[in-house]
């Protein structure tokens, strides 16, 4: 099956503008400008597109619709100057526990895209992991502590601001790492023996690499 | 747990817990390995095993509320409290709730009989058998080696339909004496189409086995056995401990599918349709691959779905279960009491599930149901014995429309935006203390017009104590009412008792009044508004975890002259110099002076000393202020009351005596 590379851009695109979104509040009195559920709006679409490349992203559907559904409604109430967060614990658990799988899984499944596009000297696949890994970390203990100490807003705020810091030091490292992979995603230039061009054909995924290899032997 | 309330509240808990997890395992199904699906268990574990209601804390659902409905019901008021885990019986019971509580007891002791019986039947079968040896025990060993697992001591008994893991100690791995019982005809057909020996199917079972040995799997066996014992008429708990065993079984059935390839993979899924035999299924102590047909479905389905899980999955999996486990155990402390609205069993049942766990929290509850004329509030720290008279009262009063619908016995509305204060709160005994409650009122009690510059004060002398696991309130008498100047009363009030020192000397008394004010903060700052600006009010919602924030002591200090006039007259001028001296230390030395003419012979300082001197005028006294100060303290540790007070005293200007003024016992 031909790789639609533009398809593949567009969703990448879609992921990089879904992190900005999940990353970045920019906020006017309670409503924030940029809503979160806009960034799982995106990355839906965006499994959309990449589920060929990798199929268990279609695994992460229902998790991100409940995500953006939750997002949404606080994002609504936070119109009405009703904060929700915080105020039932079956449903604060429910969706911390949801969106540490989905950043986990999103990850993981974008650094295995990585792994089958990137260059040999990129190394997109573990550095993704690696972020994924801190990520996952970060999340939990800025969930724990939220937990742990709600008598000791000072502490809370000290651990939270430093956690929130590294957190966004990961988010533009993920996002930076996203717009390389985005630009190893790309239509493999004419060979040599086709134009002048000396275009280099690492871009070429690894698997359709190897299968023009092996048409050729034969 | 000592009564059938407690009982309840530590299943329904766990219920609400179960049911969490079932909606998150039924979410992750085909997200997170078999390991995760088995592990989650823990934090169900975990629920059962500590104490419900902790601090009047609540899991999920908000169950002591319902709980104390159904006690007032019954006629108890007492507090619901799960001290353990575990049934006990203390007494004879009188009430119908005390025998449904001993019938359940008894069920737990049955439960716990059966499982003993039926672990104590497998190991008499395990006598029957022999330890294995020779070629067999090589096999099982190589097995082992190849892939890095422990053995244990292996038995084989004959008629077994299934290998397994005994003992929690001491395993034993326990085989059929033959060793093609796992397989079935078809499959015996199947392995020699392949050239294969039937005991190629049996390395599997080993296989499964090995790997339960590995993760002592016996012992959570055991445990799971145990914690249905004792919610054994609990159908959700009991179900999730079959779905716990069945998730242990899928656990070691991907540990085994990580360890085949290919056509071996779907043999092992044959091996298991072949097993419907459940004779052992739910031994404690024990692990058998065969746990009973309808259970083996659900592996099957596991099975089909196996897969290797990416790298990392674990941390994922394991950040998982601390996040349930911490929320979870950590829970939600109540917001408030449901004090609006008509149903006065559902308001009183919401008040008493909200113990004041705080000597600080019971009086700020109690001085805020002043404040609020509310009995939902009062609940909250009323005795058992006034609750039921109190649930009348407020019956009654709502029933007649009457409003407020309870009788704080303040003859006049408190201001409630100006707060409350607790004055001179001392330890009269092993977790009891007795203070002075004072509230603003909004007019004079009496129907006299109110006067400039005057605050009219609604005292009351209060007794703390400790009932159970809470901290209760209990009037000593009726209110008092008090005019004095308007000033902050958080700086101590003159006309309100205080702590009393005297002492004599040179036909002087001497007399220090000692007032500790205590404060819970319930000031809220508005945000920030163009129109108004930021703006602070006086939260009545009761606070019953509350620590005092702001505790200030102020000292004032008198003088009164003993002999005739003539002899006061000859007095120009009087000064006092004090500092406190506390039990077992030694009289304070360096005393400031306290007469004129030396620089500063006014003031007092942050360890209590103080010195003031004053000038009289003719015709003084017999008594004369001298003057006082105070200072604030940070915390209720740094509370102490003197044992008694250093003193100089100083007339017209020199030292006349030095001496000690004792507490007066009948102002403590």
């Amino acid at each position: 099956m031909r790789t639609d590379y533009q398809k593949l851009q567009r969703s990448l695109s879609k992921v990089i503008l879904g992190y900005v979104f999940l990353y970045i509040n920019l906020n006017i009195g309670q409503v924030n400008l940029l809503p979160v559920f806009v960034g799982y709006l995106l990355f839906l679409s965006a499994i959309e597109g990449l589920k060929e490349e990798e199929r268990e992203l279609s695994l992460l559907k229902t998790l991100g619709v409940i995500l953006a559904l939750w997002h949404a409604f606080i994002w609504a109430m936070s119109w009405v100057s009703v904060e929700i967060e915080g105020k039932w614990l079956l449903a604060d658990i429910l969706i911390s526990v949801m969106n540490i799988y989905f950043q986990f899984q999103f990850v993981t499944n974008l650094a295995a895209i990585a792994e089958k596009y990137q260059t040999e000297e990129d190394d997109l696949h573990g550095k993704m992991l690696k972020y994924r890994t801190w990520q996952t970390v970060i999340l939990t203990v800025i969930t724990i502590v939220t937990e742990l100490l709600p008598q000791e807003p000072t502490l809370v705020g000290y651990l939270f601001t430093t956690m929130a810091v590294v957190y966004l030091i990961l988010a533009f490292c993920l996002i930076k790492a996203l717009f390389d992979l985005r630009r190893c995603v790309q239509e493999p230039r004419p060979g040599p023996d086709e134009t002048e061009s000396a275009a280099p054909r690492a871009h070429v995924p690894k698997e359709e690499s190897t299968a023009e290899a092996g048409a050729e032997t034969d | 747990m000592f009564d059938l309330w407690a009982f309840l509240l530590q299943t329904l808990t766990a219920s609400g817990v179960a049911a969490l997890l079932l909606l998150l395992k039924a979410l992750f199904q085909d997200k997170l390995p078999p390991k995760w699906q088995f592990a989650v268990w823990s934090v169900l574990a975990l629920m059962l095993v500590l104490p419900a209601g902790y601090h009047g804390r609540y899991v999920l659902v908000h169950w002591q509320v319902p709980i104390e409905m159904l006690k007032a019901w019954c006629g108890d008021f007492g507090f619901t409290q799960v001290a353990f885990p575990l049934p006990f019986v203390k007494a004879i019971p009188t009430t119908v709730s005390g025998w449904l509580f001993v019938l359940y007891t008894a069920g737990v002791i049955f439960f716990a009989a059966k499982y003993m019986l039926s672990y104590i039947s497998l190991r008499q079968l395990l006598r029957r058998g022999r330890t294995v040896q020779g070629e067999r025990l090589a096999h099982i060993e190589k097995i082992a080696d190849a892939h890095d697992l422990k053995l244990c001591r292996v038995v084989e008994v004959s008629d077994l339909p299934s290998a397994f893991v005994c003992g929690i100690l001491r395993p034993v791995l326990v085989i059929p004496a033959r060793a093609e019982v796992n397989s079935t005809n078809q499959d015996k057909v199947y392995a020699a189409e392949r050239g294969e020996s039937t005991d190629a199917m049996d390395e599997k079972v080993l296989l499964h086995e090995l790997f339960h040995l590995k993760h002592r799997d016996t012992f959570w066996s055991a445990l799971i056995c145990l914690l249905r014992c004792i919610h054994w008429c609990n159908p959700l708990l009991a179900y999730c401990a079959d779905r716990a065993l069945n998730d242990m079984e899928s656990r070691c059935d991907q540990y085994v599918l990580e360890h085949l390839e290919g056509e071996a993979r779907r043999d092992y899924g044959r091996i298991l349709l072949a097993m419907a035999n459940e004779k052992f299924a739910r031994t404690p102590g024990g692990t058998c691959i065969n746990n009973g047909g309808s259970n083996i479905r659900r592996r099957i389905e596991a099975i089909a779905r196996f897969k290797k899980y990416p790298q990392g999955m674990g941390l994922v999996s394991v950040c998982i279960v601390i996040i349930l486990a911490v929320s979870l155990a950590v829970g939600t402390s109540p917001a408030k009491a449901y004090a609006k609205g008509s149903f006065t069993q559902l308001n009183l049942a919401s008040a008493r599930s909200i113990p004041c766990t705080t000597y600080a929290g019971a009086l700020d509850a109690y001085a805020k149901a002043i404040l609020e004329q509310s009995g939902v509030y009062r609940a909250m720290c009323a005795p058992i014995a006034m609750q039921a008279e109190l649930l009348q009262e407020i019956k009654e009063n709502r029933h007649h429309g009457f409003s407020p619908d309870w009788d704080s016995g303040l003859e006049v509305p408190a201001d409630a935006q100006q707060g409350y204060c607790i004055y001179n709160l001392t330890q009269s005994g092993d977790e009891r203390y007795d203070g002075l409650l004072v509230v603003y009122l909004r007019y004079p009690p009496d129907g006299r017009a109110a006067e400039e510059q005057t605050m009219y004060l609604g005292v009351q002398e209060l007794r703390v104590q400790r009932e159970a696991a809470r901290w209760v309130v209990i009037p000593q008498e009726d209110f008092r009412y008090i005019d004095v100047p308007e000033f902050d009363l958080s700086w101590g009030c003159t006309e309100l008792p205080g702590l009393i020192y005297t002492g004599e000397a040179c036909d002087m008394r001497a007399q220090i009044s000692v007032q500790y004010m205590y404060e819970v903060d319930s000031r809220i700052e508005t945000d920030w508004d163009v129109m108004w600006g930021a703006q602070g009010y006086f939260d009545t919602t009761p606070k019953p975890h509350a620590k005092f924030t702001k505790i200030t002591y102020m000292q004032n200090v008198s003088c009164t002259h003993l002999g005739n006039a003539e002899q006061r007259d000859a007095i120009k001028q009087i000064g006092l110099s004090a500092a406190p001296a506390f039990a077992g230390e030694k009289r304070p030395q360096n005393l400031p002076v306290a007469a004129a003419g030396y620089t500063g012979y006014n003031g007092s300082d942050s360890d209590g000393r103080i010195w003031y001197s004053r000038e009289t005028r003719k015709g003084w006294g017999p008594s004369i202020d001298l003057g006082g100060g105070g200072t604030s303290l940070s915390s209720e540790e740094e509370v102490r009351i003197p044992a008694y007070y250093a003193a100089e005293l100083y007339l017209n200007g020199k030292g006349a005596a030095e001496l000690e003024l004792r507490l007066q016992e009948d102002t403590k």
